[in-house]
């Protein structure tokens, strides 16, 4: 009875349907603001339904009596809306816990994550969010596997990102596209300001940004408005930072006893300083008095998000401030951001994305000055016995003195008194769009975005002696750089289905031009010790100006069809054409395809394993390109600068006449260029896995890579007799290394009524190996004796490059010694130390592979140790419970070798020149130590680079814990307050200050170069939303 | 709604039209410099090129810096206990052939090479009243490169004859090769080169036809071809071009003038940016032993300082160019701002009492505290060294008597008796033997002992009499040295020398 009833019901509205029927409209989003096609719209009851189109928008016949809408759309939450008697709904969709379905932006377009077949990360927001820093990279760290992130605790540094290893010579940053934008540099970006990011890490995803995504592609789509009363986000944060760690070192009295060692194992005259002049009450502690200083840093934020029908817009304002944990530099930054959209008919939509930022640098910054010294590496370098101040000095600073206690350090106080750096940026980047659906399905977009950077940078000094025997000069630098780049983006994209085909087709053009400017004034001297005004005009002494400018212009071409049926099997192909002003015109242009696809084996009939979800395997190809080089770097140019560096690497200028009148000369650049070079290019093939189990609650996703970087640009040194006074080393497109490698990452969430949980995993492993040298190169770096990396066919790039240290020689040792067997040219003696003899030379100077009992600083290295970690991983907890949260995140790398500089500086004495020693230094002195015997000559057997300071490099970090409470009231929509921990907890056996670091340079992963350490950091949040 | 949605269309399709039409382009002129390609047009194009070559003689791997100390640390007249690895080279033990300094040497002068021949390959297209007289001052200093580079490595090295790209690796020189391309570029160069007389104040310091004649006779003698060396010297002597200046402590020291004794000179400026690299800092490796400002790497041999006190002079006193030229116990001026007394104590090697005071910038030093540059002029050719070649040659060629006279010129400006009456009886090999005498006493420390021994069969383990480093010297090793590492490294058609 109750179903005729129903079937009767139904006929009636049918009825109606047909003959009283009216129009309802509207558009569906999901929470954050994205449109959503696709989405199924039912009116419920019925069979009546529609589904939104590209841009989320609907319309459906009705009866006049309205009714209930049921919007549903995989991966977000079914809602129901009672028509009444509106003819517009637009609704916004809440999220579903499966993480299939979620929309990714995949550059150009967007794509269902279900449908992805390349290797697209997509990053949580939230969690990144976690990581108190100013830069979206840095909060990166340990988030995405095959994502590598290392950061510093420099006031406003940026960590240095790459993604899949490192594997071009010139840089491995990857591509950013913000909001379309496309930028090579770090984006200045308000964390805060970010909706989702995506990591095209394999070419096939990335290849659609051809000739820059060789090294990944990282997409921010910042904040829309979201439709509703205006929503006000406010959110505070203020922190404290130290530096956690210190190496033990020697006292004044340990110091002088070995220094005493040094020179009389060197027959050399012992200095005052360890004897005569030696004062017991002058033990300084270096590091206490530059590192003990703790830090303010904080964070505000505004946001406002409002959205109406026809437009929406999101507004924010931020404030980052941080305090060096050393004397300078500080940072600042302010940032502001508009995003706006409004539609304007029903098929033409204007919007704007737009952020201006203001980031300011004072103090000094220590590591980048040129001669002055890191305070990193002098709180080692200074001595013991040297005070901190010392009134018969001319400035009043400790320093060294020839004869008594040498080291030609700068004393570190003294140069963050003396030395004084601003530096001031002001950029923006935005865009203005428009968006034309000429036809249901087909769209075209038009884009024009700026790129501004504006950088002042002011640095001066008083003169004075902060060093030994040199005084210096005052002197003023000032710089200015203006960079700005315009783009232009002409994209049309089409969506189609034929019953179980689903099609869609994008292409585009897109242009970009890109100048930069350059200007730079010096005085050397010009300024008294009384001045307080600092500027050019004021300077009485020599003042020397620079200038230059650079362009640059791309233009590519490019396309991309997907295609799945039944959303079974996948395929996606994309090509793109890109020309760029880098390269003469023959190898101007250059074309980078990819495919790629997937089979998502859970959607078939004979798939019958209950408790997977989803389980789809991808694979894919692409060619990828990167140019390492800058502008006009194909032409040799002609050199006619009167200065240079030093009188080795001078202007060209001679002096003619009895009173030495300067003529410029003219002579090719040292810097030879060669007009065949071309695009670099990465051939990968992928393989992925994504497996999805228990309600949804387990995501699994994998991926294999095997890539091939070909024609990489290397600056190859050429002889000498190519007539350069500086090695010539022109880029060329000369090495190829293999890259492979997998990732995974794994999450698993859970709710027990109250109690929610969530785990997120990621682990990642890369390595590479060099498979051609071309050019006559047998290697990259490792000609320089006091090189300790190389890179070399068959090996890694950077591995070591060092003596194999086996200890100091016994008594028993030397005897048993051949009696013309030779360290660097002297018979060794007890207590010295002792490497293996691996090689020797011919008598027409060739390698023979065949020790021949002669210990020499550049033939007996060996290529050793691995400087590239075998695996990089993160992991995250979240937990809550009723009003409370609590998530812990550790992050690490394993397997990896560095060389631990502090160490290797500190205990090998160098010419003239003394440091202290760390703590645990035991030189061979008297018959006893187990390090060698201290020796005063540079080059001496005991002073070289070996493996005696490889040490383990391998660190697992509690980087960030936070506990937080929502509070529960009545008088807004969210009030939390939370307290934070960043860098709390470090586990390793590496004995320098920081086991993370940037290497320096591609060939130099292992090497610490002493930089700002990571800083330990607490913070307290507050976060309201009204 | 309709009137707006038509005028966004006709908007819409004006931004299409603009959009195709504003293509950037992609063939960008580099705003900042000129290229290679389109430099080399004009006479002074070319005379900018041989001004960059002029420049190498000023780099610190040449003249500015290390090869004073490094000549001189190689021969008997220097002798060096340096700590530092880099002179590891004058103790000829070489335990790697990548030192340092000397592949900074060689760079330096096929950098000279090379900024020659961008020259001396450009001058035949390029047309103009002095093309000709650049190109061969160009060739002059391609032939003063070779000289040095086979002084100092040997017939074993690359050879370079034209401008070099990238994916030039020479070959190494045939025996004989090397020289037979100096005689060829000299020859060239003479008649095409003005005298110092028909050049302007203005271009003093540039090749003259003297220095040119000068450079070959050397070439000629090294390979002990006297007879075409001679009449070459007689020329510059008989152009009246040249004299000695009346004090011989004048030519060491700056003095802004045109110096009539100096044949081929090197302009170092004192005051102009250390960057420009017209100062020396070649003082700095000369001092007894390092303080402030220099690095003791070299000091004069006994056998230096002893040659001075064989013979007084006319007056009964030492000759006077032992105060110009050494640092001794007789000095009553400071050196770097300290008595005699102060350094007594201080020589690095306990075996050696003096320093080269010679080109030690005295006049420049202003601030004891710091480390300073010199700015004297370096005589690289000097007409005393002319007239002791051309006697020498003499001798060679049978012309003992007529030599005397010209010896006799150059201890007269001493205030030595003249050789005509104090040893007037002299035989062809004792002749010779004083000659290698009067060289010692009126040249050392100004980089040509190091060409002598190799002329005079010399340069062997037998100068250990002089120079204690010669201890380790091997013969039929030594007497070159070794290849940079690096070179051979980068170019497989080079070999290293013989036991190295």
């Amino acid at each position: 009875m109750k179903n005729i009833l129903l079937l009767v019901l139904n006929m009636m509205m049918l009825f109606n349907q047909a003959f009283s029927q009216r129009m309802i409209s509207g558009k569906v989003t999901s929470a954050d603001g994205n449109e959503l096609p696709g989405v199924n719209v039912i009116l419920k009851g019925t069979n009546s339904g529609t589904i939104s189109d590209i841009l989320g928008d609907y319309t459906l016949n009705i009866p006049e009596e309205g009714g209930v809408l049921e919007f549903t759309y995989i991966g977000f939450q079914k809602k129901e809306i009672d028509i009444g008697s509106k003819s517009v709904i637009n609704i916004s969709l809440n999220e579903d816990l499966t993480e299939l379905q979620e929309i990714v932006v995949i550059g150009y377009g967007s794509q269902r994550k279900s449908d992805i077949t390349g290797a697209v990360a997509i990053v949580d927001t939230d969690q990144l969010k976690k990581n108190y820093s100013s830069s979206i990279t840095d909060q990166l760290q340990g988030r995405v596997a095959g994502v590598s992130v290392t950061t510093s605790g420099k006031p406003g540094s940026i960590g240095d990102i790459n993604i899949r290893g490192a594997s071009f010579f010139g840089g491995n940053n990857p591509l950013y596209v913000i909001d379309g934008i496309l930028t090579g540099d770090n984006p200045n970006l308000n964390p805060s300001d970010v909706a989702s990011i995506q990591i095209l890490k394999d070419a096939s995803a990335s290849a659609i940004y051809g000739s820059r995504a060789a090294n990944g592609v990282i997409i921010i789509t910042t904040k829309k408005g979201v439709k509703g009363a205006p929503k006000i986000n406010f959110n505070s944060t203020v922190g404290m930072q130290r530096i956690p760690s210190r190496i033990d070192l020697k006292n004044n009295y340990q110091w002088a006893e070995i220094v005493n060692a040094a020179h009389d194992n060197a027959g050399a005259p012992r200095v005052s300083g360890a004897n005569e002049d030696f004062n017991e009450n002058v033990n300084t502690d270096w590091q206490s008095e530059i590192f003990d200083n703790t830090a303010l840093t904080y964070n505000i934020n505004l946001a406002i998000s409002a959205g109406g029908d026809n437009s929406n817009v999101y507004f924010s304002v931020n404030k980052f401030s941080q305090d060096g944990a050393i004397k300078g530099p500080q940072f600042d930054r302010i940032t502001a951001r508009l995003n706006s959209e409004f539609k304007l008919s029903k098929k033409i939509t204007i919007g704007q994305h737009l952020t201006v930022g203001n980031n300011t640098t004072n103090g000094t910054a220590g590591a980048s000055d040129g001669d002055i010294i890191s305070p990193f590496s002098a709180a080692f370098e200074m001595l013991p016995v040297i005070p901190i101040y010392d009134t018969t000095q001319i400035s009043g600073y400790g320093i060294g003195q020839i004869g008594k206690a040498q080291t030609w350090s700068e004393n570190p106080l003294g140069v963050m008194d003396l030395y004084k750096n601003f530096s001031e940026n002001s950029s923006f980047l935005g865009d203005i769009y428009i968006k034309y659906q000429i036809l249901k399905g087909l769209d075209y977009r038009l884009s024009i975005g700026l790129n501004g950077s504006f950088t002042n940078f002011k640095g001066y000094n008083q003169a004075g002696q902060i060093r030994m025997s040199t005084i210096h000069f005052s002197g003023l630098t000032e710089s200015r750089n203006e960079n700005f780049a315009l783009f232009i983006e002409n994209r049309i994209s089409y969506e189609k289905s034929f019953g179980k085909h689903n099609f869609s087709l994008m292409g585009a053009l897109t242009e970009q031009k890109g100048r930069e400017k350059l200007l730079a004034s010096t005085s050397v001297g010009g300024y008294d010790n009384e001045t307080n005004f600092w500027q050019l005009s004021n300077s009485t002494g020599s003042i020397s100006s620079s200038g230059l400018e650079m362009q640059s212009a791309i233009r590519s071409y490019l396309g991309r069809l997907n295609y799945n049926f039944d959303q079974k099997y996948f395929i996606s192909a994309a090509l793109r054409n890109d020309g760029s002003s880098k390269f003469a015109l023959e190898n101007r242009w250059s074309i980078f395809p990819s495919v790629s696809g997937g089979w998502a084996l859970s959607q078939e009939n004979f798939f019958n394993i209950q408790f997977i979800d989803n389980l789809k395997l991808r694979a894919g190809y692409g060619i990828v390109g990167n140019a390492s080089l800058g502008d006009y770097e194909y032409t040799t140019n002609i050199y006619r600068t009167a200065t240079g560096s030093d009188i080795y690497n001078p202007g060209v200028n001679y002096n003619l006449g009895p009173t030495s009148a300067s003529v410029i000369g003219a002579t090719r650049s040292d810097m030879l260029r060669n007009a065949d070079i071309s695009w670099e290019e990465l051939r990968e093939s992928n393989l992925g896995i994504d497996l999805e189990i228990l309600n949804g609650q387990l995501f699994f996703t994998g991926d294999y890579y095997k890539g091939q970087v070909n024609k990489i640009l290397a600056q190859v040194p050429l002889p000498g007799t190519v007539g350069a006074i500086t090695r010539s080393s022109p880029s060329i497109n000369a090495v190829s290394l293999q890259r492979k490698g997998w990732e995974a990452a794994i999450s698993y969430r859970k709710q027990a009524g109250i109690f929610q949980y969530a785990i997120t995993a990621n682990v990642s492993h890369t390595e590479n190996v060099i498979t051609e040298l071309n050019y006559g190169l047998t290697e990259l770096v490792g000609t320089d004796i006091s090189s300790k990396t190389t890179a070399r066919l068959g090996y890694s790039v950077g591995k070591f490059y060092l003596l194999d240290y086996q200890g100091i020689y016994t008594a028993e040792d030397i005897a048993g010694l051949p009696s013309d067997f030779t360290v660097q040219g002297e018979t060794p003696q007890v207590g010295d130390a002792k490497y293996k003899d691996t090689n020797g030379r011919n008598e027409n100077g060739f390698l023979t592979g065949v020790p021949d009992g002669k210990i020499s600083r550049d033939d007996d290295r060996i290529i050793t140790g691995s400087p590239i970690p075998n695996l990089i991983y993160g992991f995250n907890i979240d937990l809550s419970y009723k009003i409370f949260d609590c998530s812990i995140f550790v992050q690490g790398i394993s397997g990896r070798d560095v060389y631990n500089t502090y160490y290797s500086l500190m205990t090998t004495e160098d010419f003239g020149h003394f440091t202290n020693y760390p703590d645990d230094y035991d030189p061979y002195i008297n018959g006893q130590g187990t390090d060698p015997r201290p020796h005063f000559f540079q080059g001496h057997g005991n002073n070289l680079e070996s493996t005696k300071f490889l040490e383990n490099g391998a660190y697992l970090r509690l980087k960030n814990f936070q506990i937080g409470a929502n509070i529960p009231q009545k008088m807004m929509e969210n009030l939390r307050l939370y307290v934070s921990g960043q860098n709390v907890l470090t586990f390793t056996n590496y004995k320098g200050l920081d086991p993370e670091f940037e290497g320096g340079s591609v060939f130099t992963p292992g090497l610490d170069p002493r930089a700002y350490p990571s800083v330990r950091t607490f913070i307290l949040g507050l976060d309201i939303t009204f | 709604m309709m009137w707006i949605y038509k005028k966004v269309k006709i908007i819409f399709i004006i931004i299409l039209l603009l959009n195709v039409t504003s293509c950037f382009e992609l063939e960008l002129e580099n705003p900042n410099t000129v290229s290679e390609a389109s430099f080399w047009k004009s006479e002074n194009d070319l005379f900018q090129g041989v001004i960059a070559a002029y420049d190498a003689l000023q780099l610190g791997g040449l003249y500015a810096g290390n090869i004073p100390v490094i000549l001189t640390g190689l021969s008997d007249d220097g002798t060096g206990e340096s700590t530092n690895e880099y002179y590891a080279p004058f103790r000829f033990k070489i335990f790697n052939s990548n030192i340092y300094l000397s592949e900074v040497m060689w760079i330096h002068f096929y950098a000279m090479i090379g900024r020659s021949y961008q020259v001396i390959d450009r001058a035949v297209l390029i047309e103009g009243e002095y093309v000709k007289n650049i190109e061969a001052e160009a060739k002059f200093l391609v032939a003063l490169s070779y000289y040095n580079l086979v002084a100092i490595y040997g017939e074993n090295i690359a050879y370079v004859d034209r401008i070099q790209e990238a994916s030039d690796f020479p070959e190494r020189a045939e025996e004989g090769e090397l020289y037979g391309l100096m005689q060829t570029l000299l020859t060239e160069a003479i008649p095409e080169l003005k005298l110092a007389s028909e050049y302007s104040e203005a271009d003093y310091g540039r090749v003259t036809k003297g220095a040119a004649q000068a450079l070959l006779a050397k070439v000629y003698m090294q390979q002990q071809n006297f007879e075409d060396a001679e009449p070459l010297l007689k020329d510059i002597i008989n152009s009246n071009e040249y004299e000695l200046l009346p004090a011989y402590a004048d030519n060491f020291y700056e003095n802004n003038g045109i110096n009539k004794e100096a044949i081929f000179v090197i302009n170092f400026l004192h005051d102009g940016p250390a960057t420009e690299s017209n100062r020396t800092t070649r003082h700095q490796g000369f001092s007894p032993r390092e303080k402030l400002g220099t690095y003791g790497d070299v000091q004069p041999t006994q056998f230096v300082y002893e040659s001075f006190l064989t013979e007084l002079d006319i007056d009964g006193n030492p000759d006077p160019r032992l105060d110009v030229t050494l640092f001794h116990p007789g000095s009553t001026e400071l050196f770097i701002g300290e008595p005699y007394s102060w350094w007594e104590s201080r020589f690095r090697n306990s075996e050696i009492n003096t320093g080269y005071f010679k080109y030690s910038e005295q006049q420049f030093i202003e601030n004891f505290a710091t480390e300073f540059d010199g700015g004297t002029d370096f005589i690289l050719i000097r007409y005393a060294d002319v007239l002791l070649l051309y006697a020498e040659a003499l001798n060679e060629n049978g012309q003992m008597s007529e030599a005397y006279a010209y010896v006799d010129l150059v201890r007269q400006r001493a205030n030595m008796e003249p050789l005509s009456i104090a040893k007037p009886s002299l035989d062809k090999d004792s002749f010779l033997e004083q000659l290698k005498h009067e060289r010692v006493v009126e040249l050392s420390g100004e980089v040509t002992r190091f060409f002598d021994l190799k002329r005079w069969g010399m340069y062997n383990a037998s100068n250990v009499e002089r120079d204690p480093n010669f201890e380790t010297f091997v013969n039929g090793r030594s007497d070159v040295q070794p290849i940079p590492q690096s070179e051979l490294d980068l170019n497989k058609n080079l070999i290293q020398n013989p036991g190295y």
